[in-house]
């Protein structure tokens, strides 16, 4: 019987106006928003491996390391921080890394385009593909209620959960097709780009986000059927549905942003420049003393060597110092991110997001790997720096056999994305399994 | 007979769930925002100093900065005032650099638009007005409650205008009900907002708010006019909104970018770099020249060394020139084409009224370019000459081993009393000039309006009830 069920929503679905001008809309915004990523893509690709190579080249001549992190190719997916935080580190031995440079902060795009938002899949399968859901169940059972089927279909022999189900079913095999056509189509030009490459582990990220997708729109179509269920008519139906869907979409994100802001605060930027500012002006007095002595040598054409190694010396404790300062802050920051990615958990839209870009890996957690794994870099390096610069007095032969570590390239492997994203694609489960229970309960006890 | 009218759907709005429910969510916002506000412009007063203060300058004559100063109309329309620079360097090459934000801002927080009235007004009030007027006509000519009110001596204009009305009212009910709590929030924790100087901007903004409100309402009438069933209305009308309102003014920035040929950030650095090199390379080539007793002379020497290395800083500032002519070309692009919803029109005239966003910031730089002009000729009134840029000390060595040291050379001091360093003019514009900065956009807005309600009106007259 559900069989049945589902084959009469899903073509009711098909042949209905809203559903064709929601998919024509999602493909479009699809369509447009994997062309234009994929091209930003390939540009940032571009200039990311010109910087490599120009590094290379810089290298033989003198030793500046600077660690790059590359674009991720399924950011068109989901963009994430990918485009907004930076993309190089460059490791100077007085300071430690704090902020990548690049886009975003140093970025001066950020200012002049500072009004426009961009949109990806995500983008769309957020905003249009939940609106998709609600219009396809507002009137589900509201509706058949409204004009008397209702009662025709529960006369049969099957059972309200039965009903439910297939139409639960048959809705969303009708939203399969938008969600199946965009994913396919964004496939299309990625693999039809011959400056992009995947790999087996970014086949099982696409299908993992298309499975997260599919749990964000089953919460609507369940949240849909469950008011359809309890509201006196379709439209006051349609109107609770579409309030919850603006508070959990356009408004919820900004209030748990601006919550954890108030509630839970951090040191304000002035303060934390005036605590560095406070332990790097004890070493510069030094600093500024060596200096003048090294110009003096200089002027004089004597030998600075052993005033540059004391001066390359203090300047490298003072990093490590600052460096103990700097982690707090980006403790702070963490702490403060996490509280507002907790709150942002209370809402499907806030989950999806957290989801989709953990598992493309242009969440936040990626880059903090990224940073993470600069400043360890930067510990090593600045200590096998101090061997060498001790050696080069006094022993010129031994100071040339310090090695020194290879820059990292940063991976991020499968695993530790889906680890990061469990437990918002958990949550997401939780819901669409709480709507379907409280759409079954609501309807179970209403009238037909 | 249009006030019967006006009052019966008065009385029908105020009754029903939906007004309770933007009222509820309406009052919320304006609450946060107020909320919101204080802490952000307390932190921004301490950071950059009050608003009523004059303008101060740092007083060298080494270069000076500019700081934009907290708006105290930022509740109404922030326009993403939290991501744009708030100071301006002004530099003795001619340059004008954008100071950074601090880098000890959270940057792991997602960057989110604030809740300003803008905000409210754009999405929520866009969507209730529709919520309320989508069933307007449709509806009672399903009830059957349109035939029975256009048999009366009424004509349909009048039941449009009515209908329109009612809504337009309650609207403004609501958002003056929010925008005094909002207000009322601000001033309890002790800041003085509006200023005496912010009153007319402000309703000029209610009164922009309500072009806008109308636009919707207008819409949702022309919606419900065509349509056979309100669901079918309703939905319509939400596609619209989501087209308008999230949609196009994120698309605009997206086609601007495909567009206008900006270099990229990284396209320019590379490009800085590769003149870098080249300066290293014209100093070697001078090294050689000098080892090879072509120039001799050390104020030959110390000319060319000066010479490459301002040519040098000629070409960088050329390269970020071009960047930034890049950006604004596309930032111009995309907010012509943002112009198609009118939610970004409404936006752009909301930033020139309560002058902030882009407006601002565009004022800003066009003030500071000014004040430039006439820093720099006060600087060299005081110091004689003007030397662009800061050069680092450089050694040279002759063929008969001996060594000319150059000096670094530094923009000098002013030591003496610069009590009559022009002042900064920042950027305020008057009331006439905000009305001229908002007006395209608000006629654009008035357009939609004329359109929507008109074809609203046409077709109920043509229609069978």
């Amino acid at each position: 019987m559900i069989r049945y069920i589902v084959a009469r929503e899903f073509l009711d679905s098909l042949e209905s106006l809203r559903f064709i001008i929601s998919t024509v809309l999602c493909i479009f915004l699809i369509v447009f928003t994997v062309y234009v990523s994929t091209g930003d893509y390939v540009d940032r690709l571009r200039d990311h491996n010109a910087a490599v190579a120009a590094h290379e080249e810089e290298r033989m001549r003198t030793y500046q390391p600077k660690i790059y992190r590359k674009p991720q190719p399924l950011g068109i997916f989901s963009e994430g921080v990918d485009k907004h935080v930076g993309n190089m580190v460059e490791i100077r031995i007085w300071e430690s890394p704090f902020r990548a440079k690049g886009y975003g902060w140093q970025s001066r795009e950020t200012e002049y385009m500072a009004s426009f938002a961009s949109i990806d899949v995500a983008f769309t399968i957020k905003f249009v593909l939940s609106l998709l859901a609600i219009f396809l169940t507002y009137d589900a059972v509201s509706g058949e209620r409204e004009s008397g089927l209702l009662k025709l279909v529960l006369s049969n022999s099957i059972s309200r959960g039965a009903f439910l189900i297939g139409k639960l079913l048959g809705r969303l095999l009708c939203l399969l097709i938008p969600l199946t056509m965009g994913v396919i189509i964004s496939l299309l030009f990625l693999l039809t780009n011959p400056s992009i490459q995947l790999e087996g582990a970014d086949w099982i990220r696409i299908g993992i986000f298309f499975g997260v997708a599919l749990s964000y729109v089953s919460v609507f179509l369940c949240a849909g059927l469950a008011v359809s269920a309890v509201a006196r008519s379709s439209a006051s139906s349609l109107i609770i549905l579409l309030t919850v869907w603006i508070l959990t979409i356009a408004i919820h994100p900004v209030l748990s942003v601006i919550a954890a802001r108030n509630l839970h605060p951090i040191d304000s930027p002035r303060t934390m420049e005036r605590k560095v500012r406070s332990i790097e002006e004890e070493y510069q007095k030094r600093l500024n003393e060596i200096w003048a002595i090294i110009s003096q040598l200089r002027k004089e054409g004597k030998d600075q060597i052993e005033y540059v190694i004391q001066y390359n010396t203090i300047n490298m404790e003072k990093g490590q110092v600052v460096d103990k300062t700097k982690q707090d802050f980006l403790n702070q920051f963490t702490a403060q991110a996490s509280f507002a990615e907790n709150l942002s958990r209370l809402s499907p839209a806030g989950c999806f997001s957290n989801a989709a870009e953990a598992i493309v890996s242009t969440d936040i957690g990626a880059y903090d790997k990224f940073i993470e794994r600069t400043r360890q870099f930067w510990h090593q390096h600045v200590t096998q720096r101090k061997k060498w610069e001790k050696l080069l007095r006094e022993n010129m032969e031994e100071a040339r056999k310090i090695e020194f570590p290879e820059e990292p390239v940063v991976e991020y492997p499968l695993a530790e994305s889906i680890q990061r994203a469990a437990p918002d694609i958990a949550l997401l489960i939780l819901f669409t399994g709480l709507c379907f229970i409280a759409s079954y309960a609501l309807f179970a006890r209403c009238e037909v | 007979m249009i006030w019967i009218i006006l009052r019966k759907e008065l009385a029908y709005h105020i009754t029903t769930a939906r007004a309770f429910i933007f009222l509820i969510i309406s009052i919320s916002l304006f609450v946060i925002n107020g909320l919101t506000f204080v802490g952000a412009y307390k932190s921004d007063v301490e950071t950059y100093g009050d608003p009523r203060a004059e303008s101060r300058v740092g007083r060298s004559t080494i270069g000076t900065a500019l700081t934009a100063k907290p708006n105290p109309l930022e509740f109404c329309v922030e326009g993403n005032a939290h991501i744009r620079p708030r100071m301006l360097s002004i530099n003795l090459d001619g340059t004008i650099q954008s100071q950074r934000r601090s880098q000890y801002e959270n940057f792991k927080l997602p960057d989110v638009r604030r809740i300003d009235w803008s905000f409210i007004i754009q999405t929520i009030y866009a969507l209730f007005c529709v919520v309320l007027t989508f069933d307007a006509i449709s509806g009672e000519r399903l009830r059957g409650t349109l035939r029975l009110m256009a048999s009366n001596s009424v004509s349909r204009a009048q039941i449009l205008l009515g209908k329109y009305l009612a809504v337009l009212i309650i609207s403004l009910a609501v958002l003056l009900i929010g925008g005094l709590i909002s207000l009322a929030i601000i001033n309890l924790l002790s800041v003085a907002i509006p200023m005496k100087a912010d009153v007319v901007p402000l309703l000029l903004f209610v009164l922009l708010s309500m072009f806008y409100v109308s636009l919707f309402v207008s819409m949702s009438l022309l919606a419900s006019s065509l349509t056979r069933t309100s669901a079918t209305a309703l939905l319509s009308l939400l596609f619209i909104v989501i087209v308008l309102v999230f949609v196009v003014p994120n698309m605009a920035g997206i086609i601007a970018g495909k567009l206008v040929d900006a270099p990229t950030d990284y396209e320019t650095r590379a490009r800085s770099d590769a003149v870098g090199t080249e300066y290293v390379e014209a100093a070697r080539e001078l090294r050689e020249r000098i080892q090879n007793g072509i120039i001799k002379d050390r104020d030959e020497i110390v000319k060319a060394d000066r010479e490459t290395y301002l040519r040098m800083v000629e070409d960088r500032k050329q390269i970020q020139k071009e960047y930034e002519s890049g950006l604004m070309g596309k930032q111009k692009m995309a907010e012509a084409l943002a112009l198609i919803s009118p939610s970004s029109a409404f936006q752009a005239s909301g930033e020139s009224l309560a002058n902030s966003g882009a407006v601002f910031q565009r004022r800003f730089r066009s003030a500071a370019e000014r004040y430039q002009v006439i820093y720099l000729g006060y600087v060299e009134s005081k110091v004689g000459e003007i030397i662009p840029t800061w050069q680092p000390p450089g050694t040279f060595r002759l063929p008969d081993k001996s060594i000319i040291n150059i000096p670094e050379v530094r923009p000098k001091q002013y030591d003496g009393d610069m009590s009559d360093l022009p002042l900064f003019a920042y950027p305020n514009p008057s009331i006439p000039e905000r009305l001229q900065s908002a007006l395209f956009n608000t006629a654009l807005l008035v357009l939609w309006n004329v359109i929507c309600f008109l074809g609203a009106h046409i077709i109920f007259i043509r229609r069978d009830i």
